[in-house]
């Protein structure tokens, strides 16, 4: 095999899974704090798709330009659904707290489908299909621009939830919410924080999508499933986690597709899943 | 911890499962199962001898979720009635109307099924029109063999439809494996013309039905033209990223791409050529996803120079489907298309055996339309003509493969109704 298709392919494989690391990375905190499988993970990445698109068709603007204003626009959304719907189920059993969201999913997207059409939408833009070439290696520009902002939030996040005031009460909600509610921490109130959080982070991952893939109303499958594997992988509630899981089965479909077949492409990521989870149950990141 | 990641692992896996099973379904290249012909049981119906109007059956899915492609159809098969009938019916019967008693398939086998039933021995139709796709075909077609009333498919392309030995089946368009074998013809006169040798294939299709059946038949077509394939991709439709395939595609360098894929796929596959700059002396598409508006408002100028078997496009050189087109857009505001055309042609097919036979008796009218010839310039379709072999396949049809030339789909193939000539080898991304 030709050395530079084999760069190529850790390349694609490196990018892609920077990709998919920005999409879990929403989903691994809300985990992490709350104990919730947000299910409806995948909705809310189709609707800050959709936000970013409408920012463009009716306001032109560019997906970079309005990724602030989309993840202004999930927080807010967030803080809405943890006050209407999850706050109601936090003490529900796990079932029904699964249901719940799982449902919000449902309701989301034929919403969408009522609305927006089942077609695809997309943004052209001057980058979405540009690369940087480095001696025969295409490096895709929208992708390392997410494959660096998923870094840089990753690393901002941690840093809030490390150091801050707010970080603490966060961490200290997620070890002992009743110990934390007896020190003062006014618990459904970082509740809605971090459901805000969560969805922010997620809608700068589908602001981040929409520079070069495109929008429709289930389009959260497609994404979220990537996601709860890069979770489980990296490890539930870790940031970390988010990374390295989306990076490994970034880089396992890729070679996977190129090294054996790329009829066999998922086959390679979901055996990566598998042994990793046998060797280490609860993820690369995970605590017991 | 330990129980929450094994139950978001076992949830995991259940949305994976979701994922596959939502897999996108091809109407028109279903191959169906066929239960047995059942024992005739009821005479054919004895026509009036002189008809004031002749009832032809019309099974289409009119609701569910082929209802848009039935709709289609009917609006095209109205409008031909209504044409036919101003222009004073069928002069051999004296002026008899045609009349369409449409019923309703639901794009189900069988219901297809009983509604052929009851056209034939309620309605008393002396043919049948339909059905779009190859399963609603395969059961209702069985059912018009067994009351011995010709039926007369437009548009299902499953090959098998034809094999069945069936006397009173005749299909007008081509099926599955001619659309294919249309791009292998093309590539030769493209070869011949430009003096550009193709040697190498490139195979890259979705991995359901659709995809899965082009790419056997391209195999076995590239043996019989003498193309090697250097490399075969089947990929998942709904997929986050094709980059790997593409890179794939990349390191095999083949000369010439075939595509079998559905919209958003083709998509992203033409953006991804795109980033990763892959370079082809030709890429071709099968009817599919590359043809709908929504993918070239997608994609844009990205999409120049990509051929695309369409069936039928609206700029095909010959007046009548100008005329034609222009009659259904006035009317319904949208153009004709590689559906409703074909059903608009088979309207035609059908009152010409009648008007032949001169009368309404489905013995007579099978034998017409087992001899008939109608001429490429009577219909709308881009085809050589009308005229059934011994299966009852349409031996003169013809696909209609389109090349994005400055943003318009012009037919380059077949040769006879072009309107542009194909730019082969494309050039390259950067010299674009």
């Amino acid at each position: 095999m030709d050395h530079r298709v084999l760069a190529q392919t850790l390349v694609n494989g490196l990018l892609i899974g920077g990709v998919y690391a920005i999409v879990a990375l929403g989903l691994n905190l809300i985990y992490g704090v709350m104990g919730i499988i947000n299910f409806s993970h995948g909705a809310m990445l189709m609707l800050s798709m959709y936000t970013s698109y409408f920012m463009f068709s009716l306001f032109g603007l560019d997906p970079l330009v309005s990724l602030p204003l989309v993840a202004m626009f999930l927080f807010l959304l967030g803080i809405v659904i943890q006050t209407l719907l999850i706050d109601r189920i936090l003490t529900a059993p796990t079932i029904s707290r699964l249901i719940a969201t799982f449902g919000l999913l449902i309701f989301l997207e034929n919403l969408a489908l009522l609305l927006w059409s089942p077609n695809w939408r997309c943004i052209k833009t001057a980058y979405s299909v540009q690369a940087i070439n480095l001696g025969g290696v295409l490096v895709s520009v929208p992708r390392l621009l997410a494959f660096v902002i998923a870094l840089l939030l990753a690393g901002v996040l941690y840093l809030t939830i490390a150091k801050t005031d707010i970080g603490i009460a966060i961490r200290a909600t997620a070890q002992n919410k009743r110990a934390a509610a007896l020190m003062g921490i006014n618990v459904p109130r970082i509740y809605k924080i971090v459901f805000g959080i969560g969805l922010a982070s997620t809608g700068i991952a589908g602001g981040l999508l929409m520079t070069f893939y495109y929008t429709f109303p289930t389009v959260g499958l497609i994404w979220a499933l990537t996601a709860y594997i890069a979770c489980v992988l990296g490890g539930l509630g870790s940031f970390a986690g988010a990374i390295a899981g989306g990076l490994i089965i970034g880089v396992a479909e890729s070679f996977g597709a190129i090294v054996i077949s790329p009829a066999f492409k998922n086959l390679i990521s979901f055996a990566a899943f598998i042994i990793v989870l046998l060797l280490r149950p609860q993820g690369i990141f995970g605590r017991k | 911890m330990k129980r929450r990641c094994s139950a978001i692992s076992v949830v995991t896996i259940v949305l994976g499962l979701l994922v596959a099973a939502c897999a996108p379904a091809k109407p028109t290249a279903m191959p169906t199962p066929v239960v047995p012909t059942p024992v005739p049981t009821t005479a054919p119906p004895i026509p009036t001898p002189v008809p004031q109007v002749v009832k032809i059956g019309g099974i289409y899915p009119l609701t569910g979720a082929y209802a848009a492609l039935g709709e289609g159809d009917k609006k095209a098969i109205d409008l031909a009635v209504e044409e036919i009938n101003a222009a004073g019916g069928i002069k051999s019967l004296g002026g008899a109307k045609i009349q369409i008693i449409y019923a309703d398939s639901q794009g189900d086998p069988k219901i297809a099924l009983t509604e052929a039933e009851r056209l034939i021995t309620q309605e008393k139709v002396v043919a049948i029109l339909g059905s779009i796709l190859s399963s609603t075909t395969a059961t209702s077609a069985e059912v018009a063999e067994k009351y011995k009333i010709p039926y007369l498919n437009e548009g299902s392309t499953s090959v098998t439809l034809t094999e069945h030995g069936w006397k009173y089946f005749f299909r007008a368009t081509p099926h599955d494996g001619f659309y294919c074998e249309e791009e292998f013809k093309l590539l030769k006169h493209m070869e011949e013309r430009s003096g550009v040798q193709v040697k190498t294939i490139g195979l890259m299709y979705e991995n359901t039905l659709f995809g899965k059946t082009a790419g056997d038949v391209w195999k076995q077509l590239a043996q019989k033209y003498g193309y090697e394939i250097v490399v075969d991709i089947p990929y998942d439709a709904k997929v986050a990223d094709l980059s790997p395939e593409i890179t794939a595609l990349k390191a095999a360098a083949p000369d010439v791409v075939l595509l079998a894929s559905y919209t958003q796929d083709a998509i992203l596959i033409t953006k991804t050529m795109k980033q990763m700059d892959f370079n082809a002396k030709a890429v071709m598409a099968l009817d599919g996803g590359q043809i709908l508006p929504m993918y070239v408002e997608a994609v844009g100028e990205l999409a120049n120079y990509i051929f695309a078997e369409a069936r039928w496009n609206k700029d095909l050189g010959k007046p009548i489907a100008q005329e034609v087109n222009k009659k259904y857009r006035d009317r319904y505001g949208v153009d004709l298309d590689g559906h409703n055309a074909r059903a608009h042609t088979a309207v035609y097919v059908l009152y010409y055996a009648l008007e032949q036979a001169a009368s309404t008796d489905p013995e007579k009218l099978r034998e017409t339309l087992a001899k008939i010839e109608v001429p490429a310039d009577k219909i709308v379709m881009g085809w050589d003509g009308v005229k059934f072999d011994e299966k009852g396949q349409n031996t003169l049809g013809h696909g209609c493969i389109v090349q994005m030339l400055q943003g318009e789909y012009k037919t380059v193939w077949p040769l006879s109704v072009k309107t542009a000539d194909a730019v082969f080898p494309v050039p390259r991304w950067d010299e674009r």
